[in-house]
C-alpha cells in the first residue's frame, strides 16, 4: 500500500505539472483528490490493513494529499497568472487612436478679456453698470460737455438714428446715468459694453467694446487716478508695468490724459509694435469736468472724480497677439477654437 | 498739423533735434505722428552759373553749355530753353544721385560729351511754381558751389503734430512756438509787423449778421501776380502746402504765422465796390472755387458784393472772384467768423480746408488786423502795388480773461503740491500774466488761449508742464465698497461657461445687419441707422436669427462642417412715442452640420433633439422648472418647434429653422436654433435648490414597453407614468422609440426604464408591483397598452 501511495503521488505530481489550463487542473484534482478520486479509493482500502499499520499509512496518505494539494495550489497560481497575462495581452488597445473627448466650446476672446478687466476692478470695489446701446444725444454728448456742433464731436464719428438718437460712441452715457442715479452719494463703477463709431480698418471696427470707469467722492485726485490705473496695469499686464500719462483733451475731463503702458511685446525696449517708443496707448482718462459733475447733479465744489476708458478689443489684441481687429468679429470657428482654455 | 522743423528752430533758436522736439511736444500733450523729410534725398547737386550756351551741332532741341560751380567749368548738354549765360541753376555733377535713385553718369549725347545735368524742379521732385518750364532758376545771390540741400533748406523735416480739438491756437507758428517756448522755459511771442502807410482808398464794408464779429478788407492796387520767391515757396512746402502764386502764397504764409486765415479777391471781379457780410438766402446759389454749384441756406454766412455772394465765409471762395495770373487789384480779407457757424457750414457742404479748420476752432481777434498788415505789407513788397486803407466793420473784441485759482484747489485736483513759485513760473513761460495774491493766483488769459476758462484749466496747464509723470500715484481714500456682479451679470457668465462646456462657441457678430438679411430671415425690420457705413450694416437688428444664420453661412463657406454657436446680445425695436428704441437682451444659439464624430461612434447630424438637449441642460443648470410646449413660431419648422414657459411666461423658443429660410440663405442643412429672453431666464432662475439626502435603501428597476397612437406625445405618457408612480418613482428614462415593423401604421412603441426607491425603507416587491399595475392601468385609460 505504501508503494501504491508513492506511485499515486508521483503520478499525481506529473499530471498536475502537465495540466495546461485551470480547467484541466481542476479535472486532475478531481481525478486524484475528489470524492471518487484515486487517493480516496486507496484510503478506502485502509480497513484491510492491520490495525498497527493504519496510523502510519494514514499519516503517509495525508502527506501525499498535502503534497498534491500544494502542487495543485502552486500550479493553479502559475496557470492563473499565465491566463491573466494572456488576457491582458489580448486586451491591448492602440493608445495612439484619438480619445473620446467631452464636447468643448469656448467663450469669445472679447468676453474673456472683458471678464478679466471686470474682475480686477471688482476686486477694487467697483460695481458694474450697464446702459442702452442706442442713446439720446443728451446722454452721449450734451451731458458730457459736448454740446451740439462742438468740434470735439469730430473725435468720434457718430452713427445716427435720427437727429436726437445715436448709437453710443462710448460707454460714458452709462456714467452719466449712474451719476444721476447715485447723486449725491459717492460712486465707484465701471461700465463695459458695445460702442459704435464710423470707422473700419485693421485697428478700428465700427462696433467694438469699451470699458469705462468712474470714481466720484470727496477728495479724489489725479494721483488717485494714476494709482488706480497702475494697479490695474500691473494686474492685467504684469508686475513690471509702468504708466506714462500724456496730457490730452477730452471735453468731459479736465485735466485729461492719454495713458500709455509699457509695450507688452518689448517691455519698453522699443520694437515694431510700439513704433520704437516702448509705450502703447491703451487708455484715455482724466478728472471729471466740473460741468459734467454739475449737469448730473453733483456739487463740483464738494466732490471730485476721475474717469477713464479703454478699448477691450485693443487689450484683447495685445493680450492674445491678434493682428487685425476684424478677426474678432468674423466668428470663424477656427479662430474661436483657439480659446477653449478659457480664462487664464 | 504739418509744420516745418527748421522754421520753429530758427524762430526759437533751440538746439533740439527733430526727435527731441517731438518728444517734448508729446510730453506736453501733442504727439508727433510722423517726421518726414520735406524733399527726397539728393546728393551731388550744387549751385552753378551758366557761362555759355551754344546750339548742339547735331540736335536742334539741345544746347551745349559751359557751366561753373566756382571751382571748375563743366561741359553739359541741356534740353531746356529757359537758360542764358549768367543764370544760377542747380547742377547735378557726375556721380550725383537724384530722387528715384537717378544716377548722373558721364555720357555722350548725339556725339557731344556731357559732364553732368542741369536740373528742373521736377527732376528734384520739388512742387515749385516757375515762370517758365525748364531748368530751376536760382536767385542771383546764390553762392556758387553750395550744396543744393543747404542752399534750399531741403534738409528740413515736416513734423506732423497731433493737436487736440481745444487748441486752435497751435495751428500757427505763433502758438506752436509759444507752446515749445513754454516747455523750454523760454516764453515766446511773435513780433508784430510794421504796417505800411496806406492810401485813402478801399471798399465800404458792412456786417448784417451776428455770426461775424469783425471784418477787415484792404485793397492793393496794381499788383503783379507771379510765382513767389523760392524761400516762400519752400517754406510752404516745408509745412505741407503747395505754392500757387505770390498773392495766394502770402495769404497762406501769414495764416501759418499768425493762425488767421485770409482770403484774397480779385477786386475787379467783385460785382460791387463794397463788401457786405450777411446770412445766405434760401434761394441763393454760388459756384465755388472747385467748380461746383452750391445750394446755400440761411444758416450759412456769406461775404457778398453788389448783392451777390462771393465767398462762403471761411469755407470757400467763388470761382469768379479768385486771384488769377492777370489780376491787378487785390482785396485782402481778414475777419473773425463764428466758429460754430463755420463748422456747421463746412460739414454740411463737405468742404474741409486749412482756413475752415482754423475758423471752426476759433481764431484770435487780437491778430485779425495784424495778420492783414503783415499780408498787405508782404504783397506790396513782393508783388508791388499800392496799399489802401483798412475798411473795417465790427469790433476787435480781444479782451483778456481773468481767472483766479487757489493753490489748495490745484493740489486737491492734482493730488500733489506744486510750489506757488513754480506754478507762477510755468504760467509765465506759457505767456500768461500771473499775480500771486496770498494763496491764490490771478491769471490774465489773452484772447489767444480760448481754451482757458475755468480754474481747472489753469490747474491743468500747471500740471501739464510740471509733468503728469512727476505726479505720484496714490489710491482713493474712502470706505470699503462692495465690488460684486448683480444676479443678472453673474448669470451671463454662468450661461457663457455652461454653453461653452456643452460644446458651443460664443460668437460676437455686429449688431447692425442689412435689410436683405432681415428679409431672408423673415424677421421684423429693426432700427435704421440714418448714416450707415454700408447698406450691409444699416439696421440695428430686431432679432438674433439673421446674425446666427450669417455666422453659420460664413463658417460653412469656409469648409467648417460642424457649427455650434451661441451669443449673448441685444436686439432693438423702435417704439412709437418713446424716445429710445427698446433694447432686449437675448441668449441665442445655433447648431448645424455634423455633430463632432468619433471613430467608435457613427457620425450624426445636429437635429431637433441636439438643441433640445442643450436647452434642457441649461434650464436644469439654471434651476428653471420649465414647461416645453409645441407651439408654432414664424421662423421655425412647423413640426419641429417648441416654446419654453415658466411661471406662465414664455422664456423663448427653440427648434429647426424653417427650411424656406435656410433656402433663402442658400444653405442645404438643418439648422437648429434657440432664442431666449435673457431677463426672463434670469427672473425664473433658482440658483440654490433644496438639498435632498440620498436614500440608503436599495432601488428596484422595472422596464415597460408601451404601444400608443403616434399622436400621443411621449411627454404625455411620461407625465402619466410620473403621476401614477408618485414619490417612490425615483427616475424614469425613455430608452427606446420604435415605429413600423410589426406595429400598426398609426402606432409607436416606447420603452421606459423605471427606478423605484423608498427614502426610509427597503421597498417590498408587492408594493412595487402595485405601483406598476397602477401605472399600466392609467396608461391604458389614456389609450396606450402594454406590449409583450
Amino acid at each position: 500500500m505504501k508503494e501504491k501511495l508513492k506511485a499515486l503521488q508521483a503520478q499525481g505530481e506529473r499530471a498536475i505539472a502537465a495540466a495546461e489550463s485551470l480547467a484541466a487542473l481542476e479535472e486532475t484534482r478531481l481525478c486524484y483528490l475528489g470524492k471518487k478520486g484515486e487517493l480516496t479509493v486507496v484510503l478506502r482500502q485502509m480497513g484491510s490493513l492491520p490495525p498497527q499499520e493504519r496510523p502510519l499509512m494514514g499519516k503517509l496518505a495525508n502527506e501525499v494529499r498535502d503534497t498534491l494539494e500544494t502542487a495543485l495550489a502552486k500550479a493553479r497560481q502559475g496557470l492563473a497568472q499565465e491566463e491573466q497575462e494572456q488576457k491582458l495581452a489580448q486586451e491591448k488597445v492602440d493608445i495612439s487612436l484619438p480619445g473620446r473627448r467631452p464636447l468643448s466650446g469656448a467663450v469669445h476672446p472679447l468676453s474673456l478679456t472683458r471678464r478679466r478687466i471686470e474682475d480686477i476692478f471688482l476686486g477694487m470695489g467697483f460695481t458694474i453698470e450697464e446702459g442702452p446701446e442706442i442713446e439720446t444725444d443728451y446722454y452721449n454728448f450734451v451731458a458730457l460737455n459736448l454740446p451740439k456742433h462742438h468740434p470735439a464731436r469730430d473725435m468720434q464719428d457718430t452713427f445716427y438714428i435720427d437727429g436726437e438718437t445715436v448709437l453710443r460712441t462710448h460707454t460714458s452715457p452709462v456714467q452719466v446715468r449712474t451719476m444721476e442715479k447715485m447723486c449725491p452719494a459717492p460712486l465707484k463703477m465701471i461700465c463695459p459694453g458695445k460702442v459704435y463709431r464710423k470707422d473700419d480698418d485693421s485697428t478700428h471696427s465700427p462696433m467694438f467694446f469699451q470699458v469705462e470707469g468712474m470714481v466720484i467722492d470727496k477728495g479724489i485726485t489725479l494721483a488717485d487716478l494714476k494709482g488706480t490705473l497702475l494697479l490695474f496695469a500691473k494686474e492685467m499686464f504684469g508686475p513690471q508695468q509702468k504708466l506714462r500719462l500724456r496730457p490730452s483733451f477730452f471735453p468731459f475731463t479736465e485735466p485729461s490724459a492719454e495713458v500709455d503702458i509699457l509695450c507688452t511685446a518689448c517691455n519698453g525696449q522699443g520694437c515694431r509694435m510700439c513704433g520704437d517708443t516702448g509705450w502703447l496707448e491703451i487708455l484715455g482718462a482724466g478728472m471729471v469736468h466740473p460741468k459734467v459733475l454739475e449737469m448730473s447733479g453733483y456739487d463740483s465744489s464738494r466732490v471730485s472724480g476721475f474717469a477713464f476708458g479703454m478699448g477691450i478689443d485693443r487689450v484683447a489684441m495685445l493680450y492674445y497677439g491678434v493682428t487685425d481687429i476684424r478677426f474678432l468679429y468674423q466668428n470663424d470657428l477656427r479662430t474661436l477654437k483657439q480659446f477653449q482654455g478659457g480664462l487664464s | 498739423m504739418k509744420f516745418s522743423y527748421n522754421w520753429l528752430k530758427e524762430t526759437l533758436g533751440f538746439e533740439l533735434s527733430p526727435q527731441e522736439l517731438a518728444e517734448g511736444l508729446t510730453t506736453v500733450g501733442f504727439p508727433v505722428e510722423s517726421i518726414v523729410p520735406m524733399a527726397p534725398e539728393i546728393t551731388g547737386v550744387v549751385v552753378a552759373e551758366i557761362l555759355e550756351v551754344k546750339p548742339h551741332p547735331n540736335a536742334d532741341r539741345l544746347s551745349l553749355t559751359k557751366i561753373s560751380d566756382g571751382a571748375e567749368v563743366y561741359a553739359v548738354v541741356c534740353g531746356a530753353h529757359n537758360i542764358a549765360p549768367g543764370d544760377k541753376v542747380p547742377l547735378a555733377k557726375l556721380g550725383a544721385v537724384l530722387p528715384d535713385n537717378f544716377k548722373i553718369k558721364r555720357s555722350k549725347i548725339r556725339g557731344e560729351e556731357s559732364e553732368g545735368m542741369l536740373c528742373s524742379a521736377d527732376e528734384l521732385k520739388l512742387a515749385l511754381v516757375q515762370d517758365s518750364d525748364g531748368i530751376l532758376q536760382l536767385p542771383m545771390a546764390a553762392e556758387l558751389g553750395q550744396d543744393i540741400n543747404n542752399y534750399l533748406g531741403l534738409d528740413d523735416v515736416i513734423l506732423d503734430i497731433e493737436l487736440t480739438a481745444n487748441r486752435g491756437d497751435l495751428l500757427s507758428l505763433r502758438g506752436l512756438a509759444a507752446e515749445i517756448g513754454a516747455f523750454l522755459g523760454q516764453p515766446f511771442s511773435l513780433e508784430r509787423p510794421e504796417d505800411v502807410q496806406g492810401g485813402e482808398f478801399g471798399f465800404p464794408t458792412t456786417i448784417e449778421t451776428d455770426t461775424c464779429s469783425c471784418y477787415t478788407g484792404r485793397l492793393i492796387k496794381g499788383v503783379k501776380v507771379a510765382p513767389s520767391p523760392l524761400w516762400l515757396q519752400l517754406r510752404l512746402l516745408a509745412c505741407g502746402m503747395r505754392p500757387v502764386n505770390n498773392i495766394v502764397d502770402i495769404a497762406n504764409l501769414v495764416m501759418l504765422e499768425w493762425g488767421q486765415p485770409l482770403h484774397t479777391f480779385d477786386a475787379d471781379k467783385l460785382p460791387g465796390q463794397e463788401i457786405t457780410v450777411r446770412q445766405a438766402l434760401a434761394t441763393e446759389t454760388m459756384v465755388t472755387l472747385d467748380g461746383k454749384e452750391r445750394q446755400l441756406d440761411p444758416s450759412m454766412l456769406l461775404i457778398t458784393s453788389g448783392g451777390r455772394p462771393v465767398t462762403i465765409a471761411g469755407v470757400m471762395g467763388s470761382e469768379d472772384s479768385e486771384v488769377e495770373a492777370n489780376t491787378t487789384n487785390v482785396l485782402v480779407e481778414s475777419a473773425v467768423f463764428d466758429a460754430l457757424s463755420i463748422r456747421r457750414t463746412a460739414k454740411e457742404l463737405g468742404i474741409s480746408s486749412e482756413a475752415g479748420s482754423r475758423f471752426e476752432k476759433g481764431v484770435d481777434p487780437a491778430v485779425t488786423q495784424i495778420a492783414s498788415q503783415r499780408a498787405t505789407g508782404l504783397i506790396s513788397q513782393l508783388a508791388g502795388g499800392e496799399v489802401g486803407k483798412f475798411s473795417r466793420a465790427g469790433d476787435i473784441n480781444a479782451s483778456v480773461r481773468l481767472i483766479s485759482v487757489r493753490m489748495e484747489d490745484i493740489t486737491g485736483l492734482l493730488g500733489t503740491s506744486i510750489p506757488q513759485e513754480q506754478a507762477i513760473q510755468i504760467l509765465d513761460n506759457l505767456g500768461l500774466q500771473v499775480e500771486a495774491q496770498g494763496d491764490s493766483l490771478r491769471v490774465h488769459v489773452p484772447s489767444r488761449r480760448r481754451d482757458l476758462v475755468i480754474w481747472q484749466d489753469i490747474a491743468e496747464e500747471i500740471g501739464r508742464l510740471y509733468g503728469f509723470n512727476n505726479i505720484p500715484a496714490s489710491l482713493p481714500n474712502g470706505s470699503l465698497t462692495l465690488g460684486v456682479r448683480n444676479a443678472n451679470q453673474r448669470l451671463e457668465w454662468q450661461v457663457r461657461e455652461l454653453l461653452a462646456g456643452y460644446g458651443l462657441y460664443e460668437v460676437v457678430p455686429y449688431s447692425f445687419i442689412s435689410p436683405e438679411m432681415e428679409e431672408k430671415s423673415w424677421v421684423e425690420h429693426g432700427v435704421e441707422i440714418s448714416n450707415p457705413l454700408t447698406r450691409e450694416a444699416s439696421v440695428m437688428r430686431s432679432s438674433m436669427l439673421p446674425s446666427l444664420l450669417e455666422t453659420v453661412t460664413y463658417n460653412f463657406s469656409h469648409g467648417i462642417d460642424s457649427v455650434a454657436i451661441f451669443e449673448v446680445g441685444n436686439v432693438f425695436k423702435a417704439e412709437p412715442g418713446i424716445p429710445l428704441p427698446s433694447q432686449t437682451q437675448r441668449l441665442a444659439g445655433a447648431m448645424a452640420g455634423k455633430e463632432p464624430r468619433h471613430w467608435q461612434q457613427p457620425g450624426v447630424l445636429y437635429d431637433f433633439f441636439a438643441v433640445k438637449g442643450v436647452v434642457q441642460q441649461v434650464l436644469d443648470a439654471l434651476g428653471i422648472e420649465a414647461d416645453i410646449r409645441q407651439e408654432p413660431h414664424r421662423q421655425l419648422h412647423p413640426g419641429r418647434c417648441a416654446a419654453v414657459y415658466a411661471g406662465g411666461v414664455c422664456l423663448g423658443h427653440f427648434g429647426q429653422v424653417h427650411p424656406a429660410i435656410v433656402a433663402n440663405w442658400k444653405l442645404d442643412v438643418e439648422i437648429l436654433i434657440f432664442d431666449f429672453d435673457f431677463l426672463a431666464l434670469s427672473h425664473n432662475s433658482r440658483q440654490i435648490g433644496q438639498f435632498t439626502p440620498p436614500s440608503r435603501y436599495p432601488s428596484v428597476r422595472r422596464d415597460l414597453a408601451v404601444e400608443a397612437n403616434v399622436e400621443i406625445g411621449a411627454g404625455t405618457l411620461m407625465d402619466i407614468i410620473r403621476e401614477a408612480g408618485g414619490e417612490l418613482l425615483e427616475d424614469m428614462e425613455c430608452f427606446d422609440v420604435y415605429t413600423g415593423g410589426n406595429l400598426e401604421s398609426q402606432s409607436k412603441s416606447l420603452a421606459f426604464s423605471l427606478t423605484f426607491r423608498h427614502p426610509q425603507q427597503t421597498l417590498k416587491e408587492k408594493d412595487v408591483q402595485k405601483l406598476v399595475d397602477a401605472i399600466i392601468r392609467r396608461l391604458e385609460e389614456s389609450g396606450a397598452r402594454l406590449r409583450g
